[in-house]
């Protein structure tokens, strides 16, 4: 790769981002048309209220900072499975645990100082989601179940399981009768830390483990292995892999990515677990995100900060636009999935297979970019379904 | 007495819903489609009922429509599963996530804020003459609205379709081993893309029995994991019309169940009932997922080589 | 490696420039649409809700209090579907855009509240059912239980098994106080009345509501209250289907019950919110908690829907209403 020319980089680049750029301009154009169809308001003025919203001043970037680094959470979770061969749909579950573990250790021990709280907090957050990772691992190795399955209903008996203990043993004494937990104890919680900006330390926490992801996968022993086992799971076989003990590690990882995101939710921004913590879908949005981001960690950065101004913006559209109802938001959102999903579609066949076999060494890189990239987005590779 | 009736009467009505989306979902999962959308595809038949019903003032003319525009919306599905070829389980969590958004989006501009519902017409109780009348039989089995009986008589139909006709034989085997029907001239793309409106059709059906059946608005969010029940009624049904009506009872019972104990005041918290159909889907497809009905090919797109 | 940078920078440009665009196209038109930046002389006020304006209930009159208002001649704004981790930036996004009062419809608010006013000293808040008083922060809790009492007492007037139903939806406060009202208010009238009293555990799934008001009605339940936002739809049409009577606990609740409900007790929190924007209009916000309840016309006996109930019935339960009003029935709540 170090190799190329300038000119073949910039076509790499273009290449990259072609389906992505694609895939929002498309869905931005059919959500205007919802705007058009719903509201009096113009959807150019709409979007403009969203772009403001979202990037339009530093105010307007925390905010989409703050909302980015759930979703990156879940995206890295949903990344890390599907690059070992795995489609997690329960990082919605593992998120709420990873909430529930970190709040059951954030209300429980006062008077602890912040150096042993917090990480405790973090790490309860962490093997809320783990355990629940690890319980489809082992019942889809164990069993031969699909995860699939497993994961959404994972997902729903998560949700009975918020709702029981913030009615329950997590309620708080002193609010008296409303369903959510004591507020998480001043040493178990996250803070501003640029003056003038309300993003939490765990926009730090978010990017470390960006980079973790990106080392462990591509730089770690254990990480290629389960790369060559996503990628063609009878190779890994034949190269001796153990595929089953790379399945579990791989959803206990995911796991506990999802619910590290669900415990600096609870730690950082909402402050104490609530009935209505969840309303927003952080893992199903976190597909959306992994996916556009092309299971990269820069790409799940960068289209978790696009998905994050996308809510924020949204509620700015709703507020100055007064008719636009900021669901179009979730529309916007759902399109890209479904054309981020299916870009085969917006493949400009003739030209991208003349020009991946034009240079002596595009040929090489196209194998390579297949490999690392294509690869766990090409269908068929789910080897499993329901 | 009166209260095994009414346990018992609740629990077909509770079952209704799912049984109807599950023998949907049974024929695409044969013929190898992974439908999560499901869930979305309730919620608009929900939506698209009710506006059907409050435009046309007739409840079965908005079941028609919502049938249509359900249709269509599995048609999206089925565009991007089987002529993308896209990834059938992200493209259902889109569908879903669409769903959701569209439903809010319509629901908001067509009956804004009101603090009432929009008067329509719907579905009535239709006791069967003569049998509605047999004690204990009666108000268990004749006394429901049509859609419930429609439910379970589709049952032995879906079940001959399936394994006596030549469009079963066809559906299964598309979903076992895609690349043999190929070769023998039968239209894998074609039968899976059909097999999805199918599903749509009876998620429509499944969605206006909610929201115009059970009830008779529509509210956000309705459908509140209907359709992933209705999925794991399929999983637990091992993949047959007989097995999928036997799951939706036993989740019927369960919700049933569950009234039951609130309304006696036991302090069994709620959660733990409403869990019960996705622990028994857990379990079953551990057990059986070794002897499990489900086609070899399912959830992953045909490519022609 | 470096590539992929590349790579992604120009990704990153690429997003940025194509919004820049829309932003760019923005420009000229906006001119001639309404434009919300043009400076305003009167008060804005603006409502966050955390659920939806079509719920037909607590949000729905929310922002049917905010109509009221805009009714005053303020200009108004609001967002629903707002989850808690999104309130502080809607809060920031309103004061930002010059809004002098912000309304906060759900209890859930309270901590990001408190929190987020300290960034915006000249804006006024109200909390609607929380206990937090700040310089800038004042709140009105809605007198449930009066409801409860209310419903209690006329389910009490009404039944002819002895026996009466209240269905709450979310046991959260005001369903609560609620449901203890309306025992208080049924023992008052009849000290040997029958009560079962549930909540359902949810405020949006109306079919858990009926089927739990069907299992009341089995056990020989002949009037039902509900008081769970919009599930209460549920709990009326299962009046109306096993032929029992039914209190409404809202407006237009009726529709799904014309032969079985007798009356709505009203909880109308949009006179709450008027009430509470007046007395920011007059300056005269007391420090404690705003009560809003008989006294304040928030809770009321509506128009009743059945010809065949007794003037002596209505009058009983006007009366209890002024002494509720008065003070002269204290209701217990502990």
């Amino acid at each position: 790769m170090e190799g190329l020319g300038i000119k073949q980089r910039l076509q790499e680049t273009l290449k990259s981002i072609y389906f992505p750029f694609v895939a929002i301009v498309v869905s931005l154009l059919i959500g205007s048309v919802v705007i058009l169809a719903t509201s009096t308001t113009s959807p150019l003025t709409a979007y403009g209220h969203m772009l403001k919203g979202a990037f339009g001043n530093l105010a307007a970037f925390d905010a989409t900072l703050i909302k980015a680094i759930p979703l990156i959470f879940t995206a890295l979770s949903f990344s890390l499975a599907r690059r070992s061969g795995i489609i997690n749909l329960g990082a919605e579950g593992q998120f709420m645990m990873g909430a529930l573990a970190a709040t059951a250790v954030g209300v429980a021990t006062p008077n602890l100082p912040a150096i042993i709280h917090l990480p405790a907090t973090l790490l309860a957050g962490f093997l809320g989601g783990a355990l629940v990772g690890l319980l489809t691992g082992v019942l889809k190795v164990r069993f031969g179940a699909s995860e699939l399955i497993i994961t959404i209903m994972l997902n729903y008996i998560a949700k009975e399981l918020i709702s029981f203990f913030v009615n329950g043993p997590l309620m708080d004494s002193a609010s008296s009768s409303y369903p959510q937990s004591a507020p998480m104890e001043p040493s178990a919680r996250l803070y501003k830390f640029i003056p003038g900006m309300n993003v939490h330390t765990g926009l730090i926490i978010a990017l470390v483990f960006i980079f973790l992801y990106y080392f462990f996968l591509w730089k770690t022993t254990a990480g290629f292995d389960m790369r060559v086992v996503g990628f063609n799971p009878s190779a890994g076989e034949y190269a001796g892999m153990n595929i089953g003990r790379s399945t579990i590690f791989a959803l206990f990882l995911a796991g506990g990515l999802a619910g590290l995101g669900g415990c600096i939710e609870i730690i950082a921004v909402q402050g104490r677990l609530m009935m209505t913590s969840f309303i927003v879908p952080y893992g199903f949005t976190g597909i959306a995100v992994a996916l556009l981001g092309n299971l990269n960690p820069l790409g799940v950065l960068f289209s978790g900060i696009l998905f994050g101004g996308l809510s924020a913006g949204a509620l700015r559209m709703e507020v100055m636009t007064r008719n636009v109802s900021s669901s179009v938001a979730v529309v916007i959102q759902a399109l890209i999935i479904l054309f981020i999903a299916g870009r085969q579609m917006f493949a400009i066949k003739k030209r991208y297979r003349s020009r991946s076999s034009s240079g002596t060494s595009a040929g090489k890189t196209v194998t390579d970019e297949a490999k690392d990239d294509d690869a766990p987005l090409a269908p068929a590779t789910a080897e499993e379904g329901v | 007495m009166n209260e095994v009736v009414s346990f018992f009467s609740t629990t077909l009505r509770l079952a209704t819903p799912t049984l109807l989306a599950a023998l949907g979902i049974v024929f695409s999962e044969r013929a190898g489609v992974v439908n999560i959308g499901t869930e979305g595809m309730m919620l608009v038949g929900a939506l698209s009922g009710v506006i059907g019903s409050y435009v046309t003032g007739n409840v079965w003319l908005g079941t028609l429509i919502a049938i249509v525009v359900t249709v269509l919306f599995a048609a999206i599905f089925g565009f991007f599963t089987v002529v993308v070829k896209a990834d059938q389980t992200v493209i259902g969590t889109g569908m879903n996530l669409l769903a959701s958004g569209l439903t809010i989006t319509v629901n908001r501009a067509l009956f804004g804020a009101s603090t009432s519902p929009p008067e329509i017409d719907k579905f009535v109780i239709a006791p069967i003459p003569g049998l509605s009348k047999i004690p204990v039989i009666g108000p268990i089995f004749f006394n429901h609205h049509i859609l419930v009986y429609l439910a379970f008589l589709l049952v032995p139909i879906a079940h001959f379709v399936m394994f006596r006709t030549n469009v079963g034989l066809k559906v299964r085997s598309v979903g076992e081993n895609p690349k043999a029907c190929d070769t023998v001239g039968i239209r894998v793309g074609m039968t899976r893309f059909l097999s999805i409106l199918y599903s749509g059709i009876l998620a429509g059906i499944a969605g206006s029995f909610v929201s115009m059946g059970m009830l008779s608005f529509f509210t956000e969010g309705m459908i509140a994991g209907g359709g992933f029940i209705a999925l794991a009624a399929v999983v637990f049904g091992n993949y047959t019309p007989r097995g999928v009506m036997f799951s939706s009872l036993v989740f019927g019972a369960s919700n049933a169940l569950m009234y039951r104990l609130q309304a006696l005041a036991t302090n069994v918290p709620s959660q733990f009932p409403l869990m019960i159909p996705y622990v028994i889907t857990i379990v079953s497809l551990c057990i059986v997922s070794r002897r499990s009905n489900k086609p070899l090919g399912s959830g992953k797109p045909y490519i022609k080589e | 490696m470096r590539n992929k940078w590349i790579r992604m920078l120009a990704l990153a440009l690429v997003l940025v420039m194509s919004f820049g665009l829309l932003v760019a196209c923005d420009k000229k038109d906006s001119g001639s649409a309404s434009d919300p930046d043009a400076p305003k002389k009167d008060v804005k006020v603006a409502l966050i809700l955390e659920g939806s304006i079509a719920d037909m209930s607590w949000n729905a009159t929310a922002y049917e209090g905010l109509k009221r208002i805009e009714g005053l001649g303020a200009t108004i704004g609001h967002t629903e579907n707002t989850p808690v981790a999104s309130a502080a930036d809607a809060i920031r996004a309103f004061a930002s855009d010059g809004y002098d009062v912000i309304f906060m419809s759900s209890n859930s608010f309270q901590d990001v509240a408190v929190e987020t006013a300290k960034e915006f000293p000249d804006v006024q808040f109200f909390l609607i059912n929380s206990a937090a008083t700040e310089s800038n922060i004042r709140s009105f809790a809605i007198q449930d239980a009066e409801q409860g009492f209310l419903m209690g007492a006329l389910a009490a007037l009404l039944s002819v098994n002895n026996k009466v139903g209240f269905i709450g939806g979310l046991p959260i406060n005001p369903i609560i106080n609620g449901g203890k009202g309306f025992e208080q208010g049924a023992k008052y009238v009849n000290p040997d009345i029958e009560i079962m009293s549930q909540n359902t555990g949810n405020f949006d799934d109306a079919v858990a509501a009926k089927e739990l008001a069907k299992q009341f009605v089995s056990e020989g339940v002949d009037v039902l209250c509900p008081m769970a936002n919009q599930a209460s739809l549920g709990v009326m049409e299962a009046a109306e289907e096993t032929g029992v009577l039914a209190i409404g606990s809202g407006r237009n609740q009726e529709t799904v019950a014309p032969n079985a409900a007798v009356v709505a007790i009203i909880k109308d929190t949009s006179i709450a919110y008027e009430a509470a924007y007046k007395s920011y209009l007059e300056g005269k916000m007391p420090e404690e908690i705003l009560p809003m309840g008989a006294a304040q016309g928030v809770i009321y006996i509506g128009e009743y829907y059945k010809d065949d109930i007794s003037q002596d019935i209505k009058d009983k339960l006007n009366d209890i209403q002024q002494k509720l009003a008065a003070g002269e029935i204290k209701i217990k709540l502990d």
